[in-house]
């Protein structure tokens, strides 16, 4: 007798324990979770984001169509006003590039490729690569992978003090940590589970908005056609396989009881654009 | 003034002697051997893992992983590097009564590095290098040893012992998911013992027997590891590892000299040894409660086929609390237990000392530092047959304290 009692004592512990803890990050200790991000912390995500986008920008020039900028500026502009950060300012650009991709900078700069707007179809398509990119931002998926903070307790953390300093070594430190940001977007990728939140933030987005996510997940799943002709090899090296995104997509859609909801995709405002590029 | 001794006593003054020489002889024999290969967990490795009294197959998320299962490197948060700076390692061993009415006693005191580490992460693969050194002892000792009787006056031991093992490699781990990681370690491991004794042998008659001995062994082996983690349900993972070693070589060089009734002696010997190491097999859990308290629990089953020694069984268990994100404070107990079978009158490979410890530490974290300051204690008792022919078993016990002190930076 006793020893049943003890095994149902056991499993009440394990069914308990199961509720309190996290679903997902489970394993993480009390000092890997987040805490609370100061201003000064979010100061120093815009510097560095800026920064960020300079160097960028040194490599890769905007399209010149200023019609076409104004147009992705100002959906993206609408579409964070609705889900970005409050305390960021967004910005939006096309930089004239071939390859298929999008990438998104600390502090709110949004980069999306010549390439990949002309493979999309549709508004909601575009919309979807943009919430895509406002949910990297929203989660801080670089921040935290480079731990961007304004005052750290090592060297590299401390953007503020790099950001302030003359020396030559708060320079290299910036250079150093913004070499590593560009090889995270560029050629290392964040990592799986960030491209599959920001995935899933996207689809939320689009819904939310009156979107059509299906359009959405259909674009993703084209970009396997354009991989296999040679596009999008950024992307590839930098993402998951599509069809892991397609899959992810189309559970947290199910889960989230979207499944055949369909919504606008604004198709023929999007060709008047698209004819620009 | 030299007193005379009685022609018919000169005889059992002289067989004494011959024998007590004999028994010290012995004694030598035995100390040339006893480096202590016959515990495997003298040394707790890592911060997290040694203040948790080596409770981490479960767990084993940070670069100590490496060593005690592979698969947890997969599931460590961010790039690190970590290294115990200094662990102050002692240990005193106590023979009763081995020479006459007095106790012999062995110390080891030791600073050693014994854990260095980095992991980097590239997605779902994860690559560590580690250099560990799980057993050290250094040994010096003078001790004098009063035997005062008709045949030896005094008795004086001076010996110098080291024994250290390096091991240094590679890990590699791979996610499958949240739930599921494999990963292999592969060590290369290099052992150096070095034992030199000196011995003076204070006799009545104003006369004294010298000796002098000297082991240097050798060993190079291979260590590799593989390891799962799986979690069957969510605040649980499991932990398995197998791990054996592989002999390279093991090369044994003895010198000796004496001098024995004014006759000088000299002898010296090389011998390349073979040696099976045992099959380690550890299961273990850890259990996250939340984000805030763990607990761990380890099964370790050593098989060997050395006909003199034993299959040995080691557990440990191990809670991990943090009082809030900045301060971590830790617990554990574990067995040390011998692969010697027990030793008594009729079979006894040296000694049997099974072992129990007890460790705690504390964890000060920052945003990408933290650094642990901990203690294990361990002691234990058990016979040991100090002169090698089982004439005289004799109780010994042991004690052990190490001071971790580690530093870990995450970038």
């Amino acid at each position: 007798m006793k020893k049943i009692l003890s095994i149902l004592i056991l499993f009440q512990f394990f069914a308990f324990s199961s509720i309190l803890a996290d679903e997902t990050n489970f394993r993480l200790r009390e000092n890997q979770i987040e805490q609370g991000y100061s201003e000064a912390d979010i100061e120093a995500e815009i510097q560095f984001g800026r920064n960020l986008a300079a160097t960028i920008l040194a490599k890769y020039k905007l399209h010149p169509n200023r019609e076409l900028q104004r147009y992705i500026a100002t959906l993206g502009t609408a579409i964070a006003s609705q889900i970005g950060r409050d305390e960021l300012t967004y910005y939006f650009a096309v930089i004239d590039v071939d390859d298929i991709n999008a990438y998104a900078c600390p502090g709110g700069y949004i980069f999306i490729t010549k390439g990949a707007i002309q493979t999309m179809a549709n508004e909601a398509q575009l919309a979807g690569v943009i919430a895509h990119e406002i949910g990297h931002v929203d989660h801080r998926h670089v921040v935290k992978n480079l731990k961007i903070r304004a005052k750290g307790d090592s060297a590299t953390s401390g953007i503020a003090a790099a950001f302030g300093g003359t020396s030559a070594t708060a320079r290299i430190l910036l250079d150093q940590l913004t070499e590593k940001a560009f090889s995270l977007l560029f050629e290392e990728g964040i990592n799986k589970d960030s491209e599959f939140e920001a995935d899933a933030t996207g689809v939320e987005i689009l819904t939310a908005l009156g979107y059509d996510w299906q359009s959405y997940r259909d674009y993703v799943a084209g970009l396997q056609g354009y991989i296999g002709q040679g596009q999008g090899q950024v992307l590839n090296k930098t993402h998951p396989s599509v069809s892991q995104r397609v899959d992810k997509i189309t559970q947290f859609s199910n889960q989230s009881n979207f499944g055949e909801l369909h919504g606008k995709t604004n198709t023929t405002r999007f060709q008047k654009y698209h004819r620009l590029l | 003034m030299v007193k005379r001794i009685p022609p018919g006593f000169r005889n059992i003054i002289g067989c004494f002697r011959i024998f007590l020489i004999y028994l010290i002889c012995c004694l030598l024999t035995y100390t040339s051997v006893t480096a202590d290969e016959y515990h495997y967990k003298n040394v707790l490795v890592g911060d997290r893992a040694a203040t948790m009294g080596g409770a981490y197959i479960g767990a084993a998320d940070d670069s100590s992983g490496s060593f005690y299962n592979p698969a947890g490197i997969a599931f460590a948060y961010g790039d690190s590097v970590s290294g115990s700076g200094n662990a102050y390692h002692s240990s005193r061993t106590t023979y009763s009564q081995a020479i006459g009415a007095d106790d012999w006693v062995r110390d080891s005191t030791t600073i050693l590095p014994n854990f260095f580490g980095m992991i980097k992460k590239y997605g779902d693969y994860t690559v560590a290098i580690s250099y560990i050194v799980p057993d050290s002892i250094i040994e010096h000792q003078d001790q004098k040893f009063n035997v005062n009787n008709a045949a030896v006056n005094q008795y004086y031991l001076s010996l110098h012992s080291e024994d250290k093992t390096n091991m240094i490699g590679p890990s590699l781990a791979y996610k499958f998911s949240d739930t599921l990681s494999v990963g292999i370690s592969l060590f290369y491991s290099y052992r150096i013992y070095r034992y030199q004794q000196s011995e003076f042998l204070a006799l009545p008659s104003g006369l004294a027997d010298i000796s002098y001995n000297s082991v240097k062994l050798e060993e190079y082996s291979y260590l590799p590891k593989i390891g799962i983690q799986y979690s069957p349900f969510e605040p649980l993972f499991i932990g398995l590892t197998i791990s054996q070693g592989i002999l390279e070589s093991r090369t044994l060089q003895q010198d000796s000299s004496k001098i024995e009734d004014n006759i000088f002696t000299l002898s010296n010997a090389e011998h390349s040894q073979i040696k099976t190491y045992p099959t380690q097999i550890s299961l273990g859990a850890a259990f996250y409660y939340s984000p805030s308290l763990l607990f761990a629990l380890d099964a370790d089953y050593y098989a060997t086929t050395e006909e003199d020694l034993q299959n040995v069984t080691n557990v440990a268990f191990g809670t991990e609390w943090f009082i809030d994100a900045t301060h971590a404070i830790r617990g554990g107990i574990f067995t040390n237990n011998d692969n010697r079978v027990e030793c008594t009158t009729s079979a006894c490979n040296e000694a049997q000392l099974n072992m129990n410890g007890l460790t705690f530490g504390y964890s000060n974290y920052t945003r990408t530092n933290s650094f642990t300051l901990g203690a294990v204690y361990s002691a234990g008792t058990g016979k040991a047959d100090v002169y090698g022919d089982k004439s005289a078993i004799v109780d010994m016990e042991r004690q052990s304290i190490t001071v971790v002190f580690a530093a870990n930076y995450n970038y």
